[in-house]
């Protein structure tokens, strides 16, 4: 399963490998079938590309990044927990540190993880309690704990907008889905995009130009946002028509897979390779809401973190040349009860993990304040929160994107220092 | 496309129960419900909207073909008078529209009878889901009652309940129907004690959890910054606890219905925003809370600029809110006063243009074009992916109402125009060929362009839309599109398309 073909440099040669790339990207000499010659593109994203992965449902954290340093995680999951990585279970964590080690289905990211190319922070998320997967999901993209109501815009919405500017790619920001994130809510520049076969005006399809032009000619006079928004749009659509994804072939034979993950990783990493100033792509995976045969190596979770790694690592690998001016981000609204049920699951709990995945993050693989998983440190049976995920974010808006103002991206909050991810 | 029959005397046939299985002819009562255009549509000229045009995008979700001429006729405030009374506008059409969906009528335990799907759809629990969003939209489309679906929709928001936070959708159906419904055109102070009985607003902020021994000050804090006092109406942080020991006890029982659990009160003295509540008060507790909730002057104050918000502009004018906040208080939270107060306003026909949302946008699109649509499931899913399904915000502040809130992912908003005149969206017909007949302009093409532009906007069009629009019909050539042949028409429909997909439309 593991994919060894790609060379795994150490960050530091990697870093230097990326910045002789970077004076040789410019003369590309073999321009491919699927990149289209874009008007904007030497002005170039300021800063990285934010790959922003929301796992839906309620990831269960502790059997991803297993605490199997943790006697208290194998009482609790009689059924459930994966084997200590020097056991003789035929289902073992592969180990990160001396205390957590990697679920065995996402092998393809332990080298990552190993090797200062991706990160995780354990026993983060958000401070509001809510168990409503909706309500959890609404307030953590909204970037609020739900004490600043009437905040309808998201965290990435109001990034954009803090750091937008003259001349900015109609494409900053994507949803690789049917609508439109409520993390890019509030950015009249955000589009949401099924797939880019499928962004396209409707009506005579024989006469599109002639209709695009049409609507751009009256938006003109449309009224603000609406004019900018609109605008937005028909570039957009000029854009996309150009880049022909299907010829598009990863490189290093990366392979994506047919799930959402898959097309919304594999169309952002055609659109950062095309230069069409993409800085914000969100893409959404799975249904981890496993309160019933969640399994171990043959359940639920085991196909949906095999097809999370294995396009992970394959995004990696495709975009092994632009990392360094790309970070994937990867979140989930809250982590799953310590305690494992009676049907062979686990339900809605709280603490969970987020994944970084960039050259620029620290060398450590889990970052964890650990709060223990005795019943006297659980929360109403929960893990308990020690990194607030806006922590996480503020780290990564302020050390890899251009410029952002954090009073306006999560108000009301004064972020630490969680030692993540660095500015160079 | 003419009927045989008329519409009134069909429905009196259906009423008396010559025919009973209204689901086996549910094509036929969509088509004989549908409103009769007039002979000759009445078309506005001028630069600018015919100010009854802006009453019916304001008051109302858009003006249908004919309406115009109608209000113009009664006179704008006899209009508002009799959408004011609502009970006495005749709806018959609509309630047979209605009948097709059969959870509207069940109590919240039969409600709770269904199951068969977990938290991410399927099953009867979508169906509960559906039926209510869909019920929403054809009633917005189809109701003459316009105002009071409008103001059904206002406090949808301001009492906003998420319906798929855990099972809180079985009582969002009795909410509606019980809560909302009953008291959208009466005293504010009757709609937010029935709201406080709510078992759905109950469930949803957690005041079910809410006891002496846990207190959960979810709702307390709620009815305080957004459905009465706003942000800064002038509690504090204690406040909120104690109206949350007020409020402790406060739940539902295993039907589904409110009760008041005696053994969860804290029975303690509270104080809540300077007023002493004396120990032992049981359940009035709460009641008290509301009665100073209601007659706080912050409230008036934020509720009626959430109204004018609303009805006039995103940054409401102070002025409009005042005249607003007066007339509260002089009958005491009526509605009704409050909507004469600022629909008459002398400033009202001069407000600035607001975005509309995307539910506003479908609705008026459908109305405009006196479409037909038969209250399926997918007009609800594109509403979901425009980020507007009726009763899917997820946090109790309800939708945005602010034109920044919806001014991106624009291509949905043009697409759906475009749908429609390509007749691509599931369930809805319109005939674009029969309202041309009866603006005269079915034979002449450059005159159906100009008369439609004057039916949808109520005014000439602007020589930007003219000219671009004329240039596509006419593929730059300047050969006028020949309106007997396929070609030439259809050309003319995709011109119309644009037209309504155009920014004018966008706007309110």
């Amino acid at each position: 399963m593991s994919d060894n073909r790609t060379h795994l440099f150490t960050r530091r040669q990697w870093l230097q490998a990326a910045t002789a790339l970077s004076a040789v990207g410019a003369s590309r000499v073999l321009w491919p079938a699927w990149l289209p010659r874009l008007a904007f593109a030497s002005e170039g994203v300021k800063g990285d590309t934010l790959v922003c992965i929301f796992l839906r449902g309620g990831a269960d954290a502790l059997n991803m990044i297993v605490p199997f340093g943790d006697d208290n995680y194998y009482k609790a999951r009689p059924l459930l927990a994966i084997g200590q990585p020097d056991s003789s279970d035929g289902v073992k964590a592969l180990a990160l540190d001396d205390f957590f080690g990697l679920n065995p289905d996402m092998r393809p990211i332990h080298e990552l993880l190993m090797n200062g190319h991706m990160t995780v922070i354990h026993a983060a998320g958000t401070p509001n309690v809510s168990r409503s997967h909706f309500e959890a999901m609404d307030l953590m993209e909204r970037g609020t704990n739900g004490a600043e109501a009437g905040i309808g815009s998201g965290w990435l919405g109001r990034h954009l907008m803090s750091t937008s500017a003259e001349g900015d790619s109609p494409l900053r920001a994507i949803g690789w889905s049917d609508k439109l994130p409520t993390s890019l809510r509030g950015y009249v520049s955000a589009n949401a995009l099924r797939s880019i076969a499928d962004f396209h005006l409707h009506g005579d399809t024989r006469q599109t130009d002639q209709m695009a032009a049409t609507l751009s000619a009256m938006y003109q006079d449309g009224g603000a946002p609406l004019s900018l928004s609109a605008d937005a749009t028909f570039q957009a659509l000029e854009l996309v028509k150009q880049i022909d994804v299907d010829k598009y072939r990863p490189a290093n034979s990366a392979r994506y897979d047919d799930s959402d993950l898959g097309r919304g990783l594999k169309q952002t990493a055609a659109l950062i390779k095309a230069g069409a100033g993409l800085e914000v792509a969100c893409v959404d995976h799975g249904n981890y809401d496993t309160h019933v045969a969640q399994g171990r190596s043959d359940g639920l979770l085991s196909g949906l973190l095999t097809s999370l790694s294995q396009n992970l690592r394959a995004f990696h690998d495709d975009m092994v040349d632009y990392m360094g001016k790309v970070t994937v981000v990867v979140m989930s609204e809250f982590g799953r009860r310590v305690q494992e049920n009676g049907g062979g699951g686990t339900d809605h709990g709280h603490g969970g993990a987020m994944y970084i995945m960039s050259p620029h993050v620290t060398q450590t693989p889990v970052i964890a304040q650990w709060p223990g998983l005795n019943s006297d440190f659980l929360e109403n049976g929960d893990l308990q929160i020690t990194t607030d995920y806006r922590d996480v974010l503020s780290e990564l808006l302020t050390n890899r994107t251009a410029r952002t103002d954090l009073n306006i991206v999560f108000p009301g909050h004064s972020p630490k220092s969680v030692g993540a991810i660095l500015k160079d | 496309m003419k009927t045989q029959l008329s519409r009134r005397a069909f429905l009196t046939t259906l009423a008396g129960g010559t025919m009973v299985a209204a689901s086996g002819c549910s094509k036929v009562i969509d088509r004989i419900a549908q409103p009769d255009l007039p002979k000759e549509l009445w078309l506005p000229s001028g630069a600018n909207r015919h100010p009854i045009a802006h009453l019916l995008n304001r008051a109302a979700y858009g003006p249908r073909p004919g309406q115009l001429e109608k209000v113009q006729q009664m006179g704008r405030e006899k209009w508002i008078e009799q959408q004011l009374d609502y009970q006495d506008v005749d709806d018959d059409a609509l309630d047979w529209r209605m009948r097709r969906y059969d959870t509207l009528k069940w109590n919240a335990e039969d409600l709770m009878s269904l199951s068969g799907s977990d938290d991410f759809g399927g099953g009867d629990k979508d169906l509960v889901a559906y039926e209510l969003a869909q019920m929403t939209l054809v009633r917005a489309v189809f109701s003459e009652r316009q105002l009071y679906e409008v103001m059904v929709g206002f406090w949808t928001d301001h009492f906003s309940i998420y319906q798929f936070k855990n099972d809180v959708l079985f009582f969002k159906t009795v909410d509606d129907r019980e809560v909302i419904r009953p008291h959208t055109l009466g005293k504010f102070r009757d709609l937010l004690k029935a709201s406080a009985h709510s078992p759905a607003m109950l469930h949803y902020l957690d005041n079910t959890e809410n006891e002496k021994s846990h207190p959960n000050e979810n709702y307390a804090r709620e009815i305080m910054e957004l459905h009465t006092l706003g942000v800064d109406g002038g509690y504090t942080e204690k406040d909120i606890q104690e109206v949350a020991r007020c409020l402790t006890g406060w739940g539902k029982n295993d039907d589904g219905e409110f009760e008041y659990h005696s053994a969860w009160h804290d029975d303690g003295e509270k104080t809540v925003l300077g007023h002493v509540i004396p120990a032992g008060g049981g359940k009035d507790d709460g009641d008290k809370v509301l009665e100073i909730l209601v007659n706080h002057p912050s409230t008036s104050k934020f509720v009626c600029t959430k109204l004018v918000r609303r009805f006039i502009a995103d940054d409401p004018p102070q002025n409009i809110i005042d005249a607003c906040v007066s007339t509260w208080q002089s009958t005491d939270g009526d509605s009704r006063a409050v909507l004469r107060t600022l629909l008459n306003h002398p400033d009202f026909d001069t407000a600035p243009a607001k975005l509309k949302r995307p539910f506003e946008l479908m609705v008026s699109l459908l109305r405009a074009t006196n479409a037909n649509y038969d209250g399926n499931r997918d007009l609800i899913d594109l509403l979901d992916r425009m980020g507007h399904r009726p009763f899917a915000w997820a946090t109790p502040d309800g939708y945005p109402d602010k034109a920044v809130g919806w001014a991106n992912n624009m291509l949905p908003r043009i697409n759906l125009a475009l749908d429609l005149i390509n007749d691509e969206l599931s369930g809805v017909s319109m005939d674009v060929w029969d309202i041309a007949e009866r603006m005269d302009a079915e034979r002449n093409a450059e005159k159906l362009l100009h008369n439609f532009g004057r039916l949808v906007f109520a005014r000439d069009l602007t020589v930007t839309e003219s000219a671009s629009l004329w240039n596509f019909a006419t593929d730059g050539s300047g050969q006028k599109p020949n309106l007997n042949d396929d070609k030439g028409r259809d050309q003319m429909l995709q011109t119309l398309g644009l037209l309504l997909a155009s920014p004018a439309f966008q706007w309110r």
